[in-house]
């Protein structure tokens, strides 16, 4: 039976709602105390979900940097893979606490837990 | 216009997910579309070890096969796959 | 009995990916396999009673006969709220429920995860 959980989070913020429900997801599992892991693999568009200068004020859309930040405080691992982010935006500054990682560790993230989801 | 430039395609995923691991795609909906057509097929193909194309859909849409050795399932032989072939499940 | 929970986030009508959803649930069922449904986001119309399709599949009525199989389905409250979807809804035998509560013990139960999403 599974332990951990892996939300791998593909959409970008804003212009949908998956990944801030993914993120709250995670969230849930880490508050319910029965998931003991759960941590967020950030990928493709995904990537733009740890950006640090977001400003979701601006179109009146909860916080998916906040989602982010509620996730690290409950000491979820938040991985975001660098050759996505620099493919789509190039090198930007990303919230402090989210880990930037490659491909390859990417993948031995994915191994690491029982079960993925994607959002 | 509403989508973004840089969509992330499942096929995307797929390949930076499959290197090195021992996986296959397993088709649904309107992914069948990759056993229609030779230069998408062989794409996917490429980064798998197996396709398998869920019968009902693949049939629904009375398509030649262009990937002959992508292996046609039903839902119960998905199952096993699912359950018992391989250790994790990815949905792109 | 090896799990299988199958995540939802898509409308019933949005396109076909809740058919698929109860065709995998009726395979594992019928396989002797443990069978949950969450429904998340869209996903929770997935069990509004009163769905009638005119030409399409009727995903209710295939849920309200897998439940009699052994399957269990839990939505999301807080995106049923947002639908306007409340209590009383729901197809007997379904549960609005929450993520804290249902789908973590749905994943501590579970062997695999499928999700059904766009």
């Amino acid at each position: 039976m599974a332990e951990s959980m892996l939300i791998l989070v593909t959409k970008p913020p804003y212009g949908f709602e998956e990944a801030f429900a993914g993120l709250r997801a995670g969230l849930g599992m880490l508050v319910s105390g029965l998931v003991p892991v759960s941590d967020a693999l950030l990928v493709g568009e995904g990537t733009l979900n740890a950006v640090k200068a977001q400003r979701p004020e601006a179109v009146k859309m909860p916080s998916n940097a906040e989602a982010i930040s509620d996730l690290l405080d409950f000491e979820a691992k938040i991985y975001v893979v660098r050759e996505d982010l620099l493919k789509v935006v190039g090198d930007v500054p990303l919230i402090d606490g989210v880990e930037v990682i490659d491909w390859e560790r990417a993948r031995q993230v994915i191994a690491e837990h029982d079960l993925v989801t994607t959002f | 216009m509403l989508k973004s430039p840089h969509e992330f395609t499942g096929y995307d995923l797929v390949r930076s997910m499959g290197e090195g691991a021992p996986s296959a795609a397993l088709l649904f909906e309107d992914a069948v579309l990759f056993a229609a057509n030779a230069k998408k097929g062989k794409e996917i193909g490429s980064v798998v070890k197996d396709v398998y194309v869920i019968k009902d859909d693949w049939e629904a849409r009375g398509l030649p096969l262009a990937m002959p050795g992508f292996k046609i399932v039903d839902y119960s032989e998905a199952v096993d796959l699912i359950m018992e072939r391989f250790e994790q499940t990815i949905t792109v | 009995m090896k799990t299988m929970t199958i995540q939802v986030r898509t409308g019933t009508m949005m396109n076909m990916d809740t058919n698929v959803a109860v065709k995998l649930a009726r395979a594992a069922l019928d396989k002797g396999y443990g069978v949950r449904i969450f429904g998340y986001g869209e996903g929770v119309t997935l069990i509004k009673n009163g769905q009638d399709p005119k030409r399409f599949p009727n995903v209710g009525n295939e849920t309200i006969e897998l439940l009699g199989k052994g399957l269990e389905v839990v939505v999301c409250e807080t995106c049923c709220k947002a639908r306007g979807i409340v209590r009383g809804e729901e197809i007997e035998g379904t549960k609005i429920g929450s993520l804290t509560n249902d789908l973590s013990r749905f994943v501590t139960e579970s062997d695999r995860m499928v999700t059904i999403a766009r």
